[in-house]
């Protein structure tokens, strides 16, 4: 049973090794998200998360200049 | 075949936010200050390196190594780039630089090893365009000399999932006297 989930683990893992780039950056936004809902759950400062907003209107103004 | 549908199922779910990542305005950022004398060469590495090589890894910002024209008795200094980033209008908060989408942090190459894999670097389709990555094999010898605990992770994650030429592998090993440490390594894995 443990070698099946393992198996199935490292499968998985192989999956997204073979996603695009663009597609694995979009997960470590994910992912961030996930760390920041942990650090604050444990009472820690609040990590960054890349700006979904800023993202999100990219197509109408450049983002993030002053 | 199960597992297949289910990851289908969790891609979509994660993919549905309709946004792109502009890193390609980091790429142009940096393809300028070649251009403009201030960096002789660049290139993508770090975790941020290793979505074109294997399972994505948590991280906060993009690393991009530089080589600069320094004479070997003086100090190396990023300020005429952080300036040139002021100038263009791009956010400069301690050490990292807001371009585009992407917090951008700039690593001058510190070795010569480092510098190795800068000048070695292969350009890599991204979003549309092309960015200078390091290579695998670099990033996993960098990762070795490195050696944190974060960095031998990502050597056994290149060493699993990349496709990595092992000739050219032992090569720089070799030559920077990290084959110690890679044996180490591949005897825990």
């Amino acid at each position: 049973m443990v070698r099946r989930v393992l198996e199935f683990k490292e499968a998985r893992r192989r999956q997204l090794a073979q996603l695009p780039p663009e597609e694995k950056l979009r997960i470590i936004v994910e992912m961030q998200k996930w760390a920041r809902v942990a650090h604050i759950a444990t009472g820690r400062p609040p990590t960054p998360v890349w700006n979904l907003e800023v993202l999100m209107r990219r197509a109408d103004e450049p983002p993030n200049q002053v | 075949m199960r597992h297949e549908r289910g990851a289908e199922a969790t891609a979509s779910a994660l993919f549905a936010f309709g946004y792109t990542l502009d890193v390609n305005a980091a790429i142009r950022a940096f393809r300028e200050l070649q251009a403009q004398g201030l960096i002789r060469a660049f290139a993508l590495g770090g975790a941020s390196a290793l979505v074109f090589y294997t399972e994505p890894v948590l991280t906060y910002d993009l690393d991009f190594f530089v080589i600069i024209d320094a004479s070997p008795e003086s100090l190396v200094s990023l300020q005429p780039i952080y300036q040139y980033f002021e100038r263009k209008g791009y956010q400069v908060s301690g050490e990292q630089v807001q371009i585009g989408d992407a917090p951008v942090q700039v690593l001058v190459a510190y070795n010569p090893l480092v510098e190795e894999a800068v000048r070695n670097a292969i350009e890599l389709p991204f979003n549309g365009e092309t960015a200078p990555v390091l290579s695998p094999e670099y990033l996993l010898a960098i990762a070795l000399q490195t050696n944190r605990h974060k960095d031998r992770e990502r050597a056994r994650l290149l060493w699993q999932q990349a496709s990595l030429d092992e000739n050219r592998l032992n090569d720089i090993l070799t030559r920077h006297g990290l084959m110690e440490q890679w044996n180490q390594l591949r005897s825990q894995m």
